[in-house]
């Protein structure tokens, strides 16, 4: 080969290279580690539930992949997430335990130990993104650390094919995974940042927080017989206080910090949008208050909730997913982003409903747990329509929720409010069926029943039946001192009659709480209540 | 296939191995149903057993158990006869038959060892999918991480079934693309990791190009990971009959549960198709012993419920088992995907369309072909289906009982009696299987009688020595009947055997809790 073709061939293999974009820095001063990202990548938060995630950062620019068979599209942004194994020294079982002043209360708190032996371990039981194996594993030494080099691919059951580059630093006490993950169709683009990543990372000093207090949040309580209300609200403040703290010293620097009378804003969308989401969670919050007053003690304390906006669906799937508990938020952390689409969105939707059921549950877990299913379904599909206008929130029918109605009641299948509280759980399988419960709720919450006297106290007294209801049949349940059967026709007949039991049960639930909230109604009362109701959904 | 060389070693030729080799934990064993250990230290038997050396003691596994085995320092073979003797007195060696000198038998044996160590390292790595084999027969092209032995097995079966399924149903895989994908994987955990499905599936046909058929080895149930193969094949199979349509729920998965209930016949290289599937037939006598039987018409119209693999195989079995129904039965299936009469409606995944038919429709069709033209008639092959299902399909055999026991003890409602009553009548009928024996005796284990529990725990471990679950439950039950120290010294074995085993570490906390 001539010397000037040779010279060509050279040229355009630089060509070929994509120029590695200017690197960021990173430092972690307690981990006692850091890094150079590619510009453009940035830091998302960790969950303050994660335990062995201790870093994040997204790029901004999106890849695509079209599947060459199915041609469909798929969207993805690379991502580097750096994960610490501790050494046994850091995994220690902590327990406390409290009694209050009848010495009934034991509170026992103990910290999970890593239940993963390593790298390998950890990808194989928390990776969620698709099939995957190891294509290639070797040993190196780099910067006097051993590491271990992986290259994973992930290809059956994904949303296109990726890799995974992982080297996994081993230093005295804390092995460091640092990962990356991109669409395999990127990684000639992406390769250039990607070896620069990986070859920048450095042990340093540590010099802030501490590893073993910190390092391991995903502490489980367990709380034993009952504690007083003074004890209660301070368990609550300390540990709203824990959480905060914990939720905003891991945000990045770019994020801004929101402190509201119901919730602890961590924004990394503008201004705008946090302004409009608050102003929903404040009006969900009023409206609950007045449309729930029986649920609300004196002594509750209502604890605030976090609400993370995050700047779209990319950086919000980095935050959520991946780690120990991948998809799974706690409900006191409630993470968004950025809507476009605003109010009436289904990520709107779900905010509004979020809101709903945290502010029940903070004031009586039992009650969305004892509700009926006509009032479950009601409460679930009002508050995805509903909207604030100030400070109050306003009840809508969907589109869907009218067509629905629209047509059960020119077919003349429409189902009176009788027929809907004594229906069985298959009843509300259909789609319509539950538009019919959320417009009754409606008409019960915000309608003509909310204001009439027959019918405006309807859901309180439903509840408390309910739960009068269940509470009984807890007390009178003997299926504990239920004698064991000492023939295989005997444990035959018990397995039949706990079946036909179970069943019974849910029917006779159904009926007590009816009879009990509408025993002593008239012919009238029901003729009255299904003309206004009808009335309402026409 | 590997030889088995054991019984041509000597002492002798071991003197003139390097050092190395020589040292305690280089041996290897492969075992029949695919579990390969290697760096082991082994000790052969002339009765062809081999003990495995452990710290905590030694085990000793049947010869029906081994596939291959590399024993360093296996003992030489006896003379058997006064010539042997003098030739052996003369420094001859008897080396694959042939008597020679000491130096030429040495590096013939030296080359063996080390071409059988290369060919065991070899299936231990292509257990990682990046090792993976690969095979092409006629229809299939494979991707498997099995021992090559395990995975011929398979292979063989999945033509024979091929061939009768096709030739039954008059199907052909299509021109320009003729071998469907078969990807096989040594564990359960290697198959949902890197099948990228999550817990509870046992395997899948992807229906769309590429096709691929995913399923893992049981190694514990090879019988049951047939019954998976074929079921999944089944569906294939299905699409060979139109392959732009989407066969519904029902008869889709009844038929591929029919299909599934195949045996494979390794000796005789012959299928039989149709049999009873026990784990199938006890879910349903389940439903039936709480007062539920499936009506025809909920079952058919149905889109997708769980049934359709349970009633729905019964209603395939009873169909294809009936002269007078099985044509009526196959033209209805043709009918769904062929028949200008059946209102079918359109579906896409990506860019690629599928025509599939709903369940009402599904229904109609079914009746319609079946000839059932009012109340009366479906009433009456209702009857005869659920009649069928109570006389004809019987949880009876070995096997039937092993898995309807099992399902009781396991399952949910939890039937003690029934479960102790079928497994302990399968054992004394002869059942061997290790889960089968272990499943009982944790019953007794929880029952306090630990006398009972010991001689099932010390079955199963007899018939699967190597199964840490097996040494670890029979060393709980030996501290519960005054035999302390064995117990301890099997739970620290089962420790040494199950180190890579994290269904071992949910058992050693259980002994931490005692």
């Amino acid at each position: 080969m001539s010397r000037l073709v040779r010279f060509s061939l050279l040229l355009l293999g630089f060509a070929l290279l994509a120029p590695a974009a200017a690197a960021q820095k990173f430092e972690d001063k307690r981990f006692g580690y850091e890094l150079r990202t590619p510009r453009d990548w940035n830091q998302v938060p960790i969950k303050a539930n994660e335990e062995y995630i201790i870093a994040k950062f997204l790029s901004d620019k999106t890849h695509f992949f079209t599947d060459p068979d199915l041609k469909l599209t798929y969207e993805h942004k690379p991502e580097i997430q750096v994960i610490a194994f501790l050494s046994e020294k850091y995994r220690k079982d902590e327990v406390e335990r409290e009694e209050n002043e009848n010495g009934d209360t034991v509170t026992i708190r103990f910290n999970l130990t890593n239940p993963y032996k390593d790298y390998e371990d950890f990808l194989k039981n928390t990776y969620s993104g698709g099939g995957f194996y190891i294509a290639e594993q070797s040993e190196e030494k780099i910067g006097g650390l051993d590491v271990t080099q992986y290259l994973v691919k992930v290809e059956k059951g994904s949303n296109g094919p990726k890799r995974i580059t992982t080297w996994v630093f081993k230093t005295g006490d804390i092995d460091f995974a640092l990962q990356i993950e991109c669409f395999e169709s990127a990684w000639k683009e992406l390769r250039g940042d990607i070896t620069k990543t990986l070859k920048s990372f450095e042990e340093i000093e540590r010099t802030e927080g501490s590893i073993v207090q910190d390092a391991s949040t995903g502490g489980v309580e367990f709380t034993l017989g009952e504690m007083t209300p003074e004890q209660r609200k301070k368990r609550r403040q300390d540990r709203e206080r824990e959480f905060h703290k914990k939720a905003i010293s891991t945000l990045p620097e770019d994020w801004e910090v929101l402190e509201e009378k119901h919730f602890i804003v961590l924004n990394h969308a503008d201004k705008k949008d946090a302004k409009k989401l608050i102003e929903q969670g404040d009006a969900v919050f009023a409206w609950c208050k007045k449309s729930f007053p029986y649920l609300v003690d004196k002594d509750d304390y209502l604890s605030r909730p976090v609400i993370r906006i995050c700047k779209d669906w990319d950086e919000l799937a980095s935050f959520a997913f991946g780690g120990a508990a991948s998809g799974w938020i706690p409900t006191n952390d409630m993470a968004t982003y950025k809507d476009t689409v605003g109010i009436g969105s289904n990520n709107y939707s779900s905010m509004t409903q979020r809101f709903a059921s945290f502010w029940i549950n903070e004031h009586d877990s039992d009650f969305l747990n004892a509700m009926p299913t006509w009032m479950r379904y009601g409460l679930e599909y009002n508050m995805a329509y509903a909207k604030h206008k100030g400070k109050k929130l306003e009840l809508y029918a969907s589109d869907w929720e009218r067509m629905g109605l629209r047509e059960e009641v020119k077919a003349g299948t429409a189902h009176t409010p009788r027929e809907m509280f004594l229906a069985d759980d298959d009843f509300y399988d259909s789609e319509n069926s539950r538009y019919e419960a959320a417009a009754l709720m409606r008409y019960l919450l915000a309608g003509k029943g909310a204001k009439d006297k027959l019918t405006k106290s309807v859901i309180r007294d439903y509840y408390l039946n309910m739960s009068a209801v269940l509470e009984e049949m807890d007390e009178r349940d003997d299926t504990g001192s239920e004698k064991a059967p000492e023939t295989e026709e005997e444990e035959a007949a018990m397995v039949k009659a706990r079946a036909q039991r179970l069943k019974d049960q849910a029917e006779e639930i159904r009926e007590a709480a009816f009879q009990r909230t509408f025993g002593e109604w008239t012919d009238k009362d029901w003729a009255s209540f299904e003309k206004n109701y009808f009335k309402s959904i026409s | 296939m590997l030889r088995h060389i054991l019984p041509t070693l000597t002492t002798l030729a071991l003197a003139a191995l390097p050092a190395s080799a020589q040292s305690q934990g280089e041996d290897m064993l492969l075992l029949k149903d695919g579990r390969i250990f290697v760096d082991v230290d082994l000790a052969t038997t002339p009765a062809g057993e081999v003990t495995v050396r452990f710290a905590a003691g030694e085990v000793v596994v049947p010869g029906h158990l081994i596939q291959d085995s590399l024993d360093l320092d296996a003992p030489p073979p006896e003379p058997k006869n006064e010539d042997e003797k003098a030739k052996i007195a003369e420094g001859m060696m008897l080396y694959q038959g042939k008597w020679m000198s000491a130096d030429k038998r040495d590096k013939a044996f030296r080359k063996e060892i080390e071409d059988k160590r290369a060919e065991l390292i070899e299936i231990q790595e292509s257990q990682l999918w990046r090792n993976r084999g690969m095979a092409k027969t006629k229809h299939f092209e494979f991707e498997y991480t099995v021992p090559p032995h395990v995975f011929e097995v398979y292979r063989d079966q999945l033509e024979a079934y091929f061939t009768a399924f096709a030739k039954d149903w008059k199907v052909k895989p299509p021109k320009d693309n003729p071998r469907l994908k078969i990807c096989m994987y040594v564990t359960e955990s290697d198959f949902l990791q890197i099948g990228g499905v999550s817990r509870g599936v046992l395997g899948y046909f992807r229906f769309v190009d590429p096709m691929e058929l995913n399923f893992f080895y049981m190694r514990q149930d090879p019988v049951f990971t047939t019954e998976v193969l074929f079921h999944e094949a089944n569906h294939y199979l299905q699409k060979l009959i139109d392959l732009e349509f989407k066969m519904p729920h029902f008869p889709g998965e009844a038929i591929a549960e029919y299909y599934g209930g195949a045996h494979w016949d390794i000796e005789k290289k012959k299928l039989t198709v149709g049999l009873v599937l026990p784990s199938r037939l006890v879910e349903v006598k389940t439903d039936i012993a709480e007062g539920k039987y499936w009506g025809l018409r909920e079952l058919v119209a149905a889109d997708q419920v769980y049934e359709h693999y349970t009633w729905g195989w019964t209603l395939a079995h009873f169909l294809m088992k009936t002269p007078k129904y099985e044509k009526k039965f196959k033209k209805f299936v043709l009918a769904l995907s062929g028949d200008k009469k059946v209102r079918r409606e359109s579906a896409s995944i990506g860019s690629i369309s599928l025509r599939m038919v709903r369940g009402e429709e599904v229904w109609n069709t079914f009746t319609r072909i079946m000839g059932l033209k009012d109340q009366d008639d479906i009433n009456a092959l209702e009857k005869e289906w659920h009649d069928y299902i109570d006389n004809d399909l019987k949880v009876e055999g070995l096997r039937a009982k092993e898995a309807a026991g099992m399902r009781a003890l396991r399952g949910y409602p939890r039937q003690e009696i029934r479960g102790r009553r079928l497994l302990t009548e399968a054992i004394e009928e002869g059942s061997q299987n290790p889960v089968a024996l272990q499943t009982l005796g944790e019953l007794l284990y929880g029952k306090n009688e630990y006398e009972k529990a010991s001689e099932l725990f010390r079955k199963a471990v007899a018939a699967d020595p190597l199964e840490p679950a097996y040494t670890f439950w029979l060393g709980r039950t030996l501290k519960r009947v005054g035999q302390s120290e064995e117990g301890e010294r099997m739970i620290a074995l089962a420790k040494e055997m199950g180190l890579n085993d994290p269904s071992l570490r949910f058992l050693l906390e259980l002994e931490d809790e005692d």
